[in-house]
């Protein structure tokens, strides 16, 4: 079968693709919006890094030694504010609309220049965000929820907070529309003979994403322009109930966002572990069912954030946020029955997907500690928060970030990452990673508060916390390894083919990197796993002939 | 009808099912309100789903690359940081974004021709 016609393929106006800055940064192709929409993400992750370690130095030894408390302020605003706005959604995006076009078969993603437009709305926000940084009182530094009044006028006045909010609302409009068009992509460009159940596994975690992500980001874009509006002299928050209205916007983005932290992680990590456990995805159905319940229960344990202001109606989020544990379960469960009676290959990508599994889960069972209010009101704004969080999305999420660069590299490049190279940046990274984040659990639960520059030397905090900045270097030399790796592979070239890891979806059945149009023929598309069922039939065609001989 | 519009469906009466339980939960109005808010939009977005037809799409005519979609982004990114430092910005912003659309009109009646 060609493609074409048939599945919605484009041909282009230019004769010849444009080069140079132009393809830089106007590209309409799916792909290079995706690789650019990454490489900016990966920026912004080694500037958000590099913050993490000026503040982990500063907490190193008790004193103020490095940075003042203001600029400490600064620093962790915009550290959160990177990674939560800039790095983590952003690079799941950037993966999804490079492969969910692909693995649905389709020629290219649904509207390609809102695409392109979303991409630049978040380099717009990053770069509003970062400037902020140029004015007279400096960045903004009300923590990445901003919460009300402290990221009001009185409380941080001037310019640069203003434009951390407007940076956040760019931000939001980006996503949104980055997010609009894949959902677009999922529903109306599937190709012939890919039906909802027979997409991928990372296809339906994108799906669940993308509508976490329409539901609420634009919630985030209001509730910030009523900040702004508010910064401005509009006076909306300041009425009686005002702060915590502005928490119910907030944390109505701010919860779900953990999951579309979460989401495309857990579909990449899927993919990574039926790949190298040499057998079909087990437990799809279940999979596609708790994902879906998942989703519905994600936007309803907002408010789980503000138990300890006494106003929300603590019984149901709490409800609500344990029952995630359930759906929670099904997918882990899911993954771990395909690992069971595979052939298991630990390549990289397996080992970092993996990773993404233990370490999540010590996010995730930390979680369970702190939906639960009694708990809660113990553990709230201290370092077991930030401890738990940060399991979740930096030792779990970044994890299966670092899968997907292992595991889709060679389709992107047409190159393969060096396996040696990789296997010392995941030791680096696990070691680096539980260095840093678990001690903070201990000095959590012992009472050190989050968001500080600095602690009483008799607290008992100095021990843990020089443990915590050992290990944030060791990270970033792990970043730095990867880094290197990149460098390595691609001056001096190992083909990959179009297949190196036998994959069982799509995007494996077409060249490495893919032509501007994706594909020039699809294999019939009869389960998720077109390209394995192929491979297997072509095993089971050739058994044959051998089988009629012996007869 | 696409079969996307099935599962969104299912997805929207799950959300309206709990929100409905927080409407009989709290006596604020703001949280159940902010969920079913969420719980239309996806019940809208399955709505539209389930009213486009499962015929592919027509082959599209697609310039390779769209400059005037970034002009118009840093227009109106210029025009929303004009809100922080005045009026002029918001003003040269407003131009960037005119000078975009006009770009985008241009890039859309070229497509149109090459379509035939």
């Amino acid at each position: 079968m060609t493609v074409g016609a048939e599945v919605g393929a484009g041909t282009a106006v230019a004769k010849a693709p444009p080069g140079g800055l132009l393809a830089w940064v106007a590209t309409t192709d799916h792909k290079r919006i995706a690789l650019r929409m990454a490489i900016v993400s990966f920026g912004f992750f080694l500037i958000g890094g590099l913050f993490a370690l000026v503040m982990r130095s500063e907490l190193a030894d008790p004193g103020i030694q490095l940075v003042g408390r203001d600029t400490y302020n600064q620093l962790f605003t915009m550290h959160g504010s990177t990674m939560v706005f800039l790095v983590l959604t952003p690079l799941a995006l950037a993966l999804a609309v490079y492969i969910v076009p692909l693995q649905v078969g389709a020629a290219d993603i649904a509207a390609p220049r809102v695409t392109l437009a979303g991409h630049w709305f978040v380099v717009a926000g990053g770069l509003t965000m970062y400037s902020s940084f140029l004015t007279d009182h400096g960045a903004g530094k009300a923590g990445w929820t901003a919460y009300y009044p402290l990221s009001g006028d009185s409380a941080t006045p001037g310019t640069g907070m203003d434009l951390w909010v407007i940076g956040v609302i760019l931000v939001g409009v980006g996503l949104t529309l980055v997010a609009a068009c894949l959902l677009a992509t999922i529903v109306t460009l599937r190709a012939p003979g890919m039906t909802m159940l027979r997409l991928p596994v990372f296809s339906w975690t994108m799906l669940a994403t993308v509508l976490m992500i329409v539901m609420s980001v634009p919630v985030l874009a209001v509730g910030m322009a009523l900040l702004l509006a508010d910064r401005l002299g509009a006076s909306i928050y300041e009425s009686s109930g005002g702060p915590i209205a502005y928490q119910h916007l907030f944390w109505f983005f701010g919860h779900p966002a953990v999951y579309i932290m979460f989401f495309p992680y857990l579909g990449i990590t899927a993919e990574v572990v039926a790949t190298f456990a040499r057998k079909r995805f087990t437990g799809y159905r279940p999979l596609i069912v708790a994902l879906l319940v998942f989703t519905g229960l994600s936007m309803t344990v907002w408010a789980h954030h503000m138990f300890t202001t006494g106003q929300v109606a603590n019984k149901y989020f709490s409800l609500t946020s344990t029952a995630l544990v359930v759906a929670a379960g099904t997918e882990y469960f899911a993954v771990i029955a395909t690992l069971i009676g595979g052939a298991i290959l630990l390549r990289t990508a397996m080992l970092f997907g993996l990773g993404f599994f233990l370490q999540f889960l010590i996010g995730g069972l930390s979680g369970v500690i702190l939906a639960s209010p009694p708990l809660d009101y113990h553990a709230h704004d201290s370092y077991f928060v930030v401890a738990h969080f940060h399991y979740t999305l930096f030792a779990g999420s970044l994890f299966a970030g670092f899968a997907a660069a292992y595991f889709w590299f060679p389709k992107w490049t047409g190159a393969m990452l060096r396996e040696s190279l990789g296997r010392i940046h995941f030791v680096l990274i696990v070691l680096g990673t539980n260095l840093t984040f678990f001690p903070m659990f201990l000095l959590g639960y012992d009472g050190m508060p989050r968001r500080v520059a600095d602690y009483a030397s008799d607290a008992g905090f100095t021990g843990l916390n020089r443990l915590s900045t050992l290990g944030s270097f060791l990270v970033a030399l792990g970043v730095a390894v990867f880094l290197w790796n990149i460098f390595v592979s691609l001056r001096h070239r190992e083909p990959a083919g179009d297949d190196p890891w036998e994959g069982h979806t799509l995007e494996w059945a077409t060249s490495s990197p893919p032509p501007r149009y994706n594909f020039r023929s699809l294999p019939p598309i009869t389960s998720h796993a077109p390209v394995l069922d192929r491979r297997l039939a072509a095993a089971d065609t050739a058994a044959k002939p051998k089988r009629g001989r012996r007869r | 009808m696409r079969v996307g519009a099935v599962w969104m469906g299912g997805l929207a009466l799950w959300m309206g099912t709990l929100s409905l339980l927080l409407w009989l939960w709290t006596s604020d109005d703001l949280p159940p309100a902010l969920l079913t808010g969420a719980t239309v939009a996806l019940a809208l977005v399955a709505l539209y789903t389930a009213t486009r037809s499962e015929d592919a799409p027509p082959t599209r005519h697609l310039a390779d690359s769209s400059l005037p979609t970034v002009v118009i982004v840093f227009g109106l990114a210029m025009m929303l940081n004009g809100l922080a430092f005045g009026l002029f910005l918001i003003l040269i912003g407003a131009e960037v974004v005119a000078l975009g659309l006009a770009g985008l009109v241009i890039q859309f009646v070229a497509e149109r021709r090459a379509r035939g």
